[in-house]
């Protein structure tokens, strides 16, 4: 008898094994942070768009840093900012807001892993074409 | 003793049913849905479109339509298919069609956001419109 009930539990502390390896565990890799930079040039009513990718679910902090004339001169002129995924030939948007160039992000946003997209836009104040800089700090 | 072993046994077997529940059953394609990218392509420029797969399963991608002033062309042009990065679609592959009816790019894909790219390299004579029939899995 003691046999059978020694048997039994080795039958069932296999048998949970053999289960527990089976757990799924987040497939998360451990990845560093990394800032990429989106710099272009904004026309009169145009936009234009970037796209990264997101390895883990951080918070993603996107900075419209600089809005510049030609010459290098800052203009303080505001632009519709937003932050969404890739679809069709453009980048839709879940969050956006109006601002101008700042040092502080505007945009902070958890993401879980994926492709995503930063666009800025004229919402009409522009009267010339103007150099920006944005940048994306995610994992 | 006896309640000890019986415990033992009864625990083995269930946790054993549990392990056995998990075995693989046969994949299902899931349903499909197409989009339908049109456009204009000038000489030597490029163009892409984004586009979500909720689940993973089969995509296919085929040129349905290419014209020069509204009349079918035999012209040819290169088509990609890739992941959105940055201000452009970074290929995995790339082939040069024509329009067909067949599918120029088939085969499975994980899910996630991917894009399409189409360009002129020294193909076309003149400004062509096109039409890309995209087919992947829907939610």
């Amino acid at each position: 008898m003691t046999r059978l009930a020694v048997i039994g539990l080795f039958v069932c502390v296999v048998a949970g094994a053999g289960c527990q390896s089976e757990t799924t565990q987040p497939d998360y890799s451990i990845v560093s942070p990394v800032t990429e930079t989106f710099q272009g040039t904004l026309d009169v009513q145009g936009s234009a768009f970037f796209s990264f990718t997101v390895g883990n679910p951080d918070p993603v902090s996107v900075t419209f840093a600089s809005l510049t004339k030609s010459s290098g001169l800052a203009v303080a002129t505001s632009v519709r900012l937003g932050f969404g995924q890739p679809s069709g030939e453009t980048c839709v948007t879940t969050t956006a807001s109006t601002t101008p160039s700042s040092l502080q992000a505007q945009i902070l946003q958890v993401a879980t892993p994926g492709v995503y997209c930063v666009i800025i836009s004229d919402t009409g104040a522009l009267t010339e074409s103007l150099n920006f800089a944005i940048k994306i700090k995610h994992s | 003793m006896f309640r000890t072993c019986l415990l033992g046994l009864v625990g083995g077997v269930l946790l054993t049913s549990a392990c056995r529940s998990t075995s693989t059953a046969p994949a299902i394609e899931p349903a499909s849905t197409s989009e339908v990218w049109s456009n204009t392509l000038t000489v030597g420029a490029s163009r892409f479109y984004s586009f979500n797969v909720p689940l993973s399963g089969n995509v296919s991608v085929r040129l349905t339509e290419l014209k020069q002033g509204g009349v079918a062309t035999d012209e040819q042009v290169t088509l990609g298919l890739g992941t959105p990065t940055a201000t452009d679609c970074a290929l995995a592959g790339q082939f040069v069609a024509g329009a067909s009816e067949t599918a120029i790019l088939t085969g499975p894909q994980p899910r996630g956001i991917y894009c399409i790219r189409i360009w002129d390299d020294s193909q076309l004579s003149t400004t062509t419109t096109f039409s890309v029939n995209i087919t992947h899995p829907k939610q």
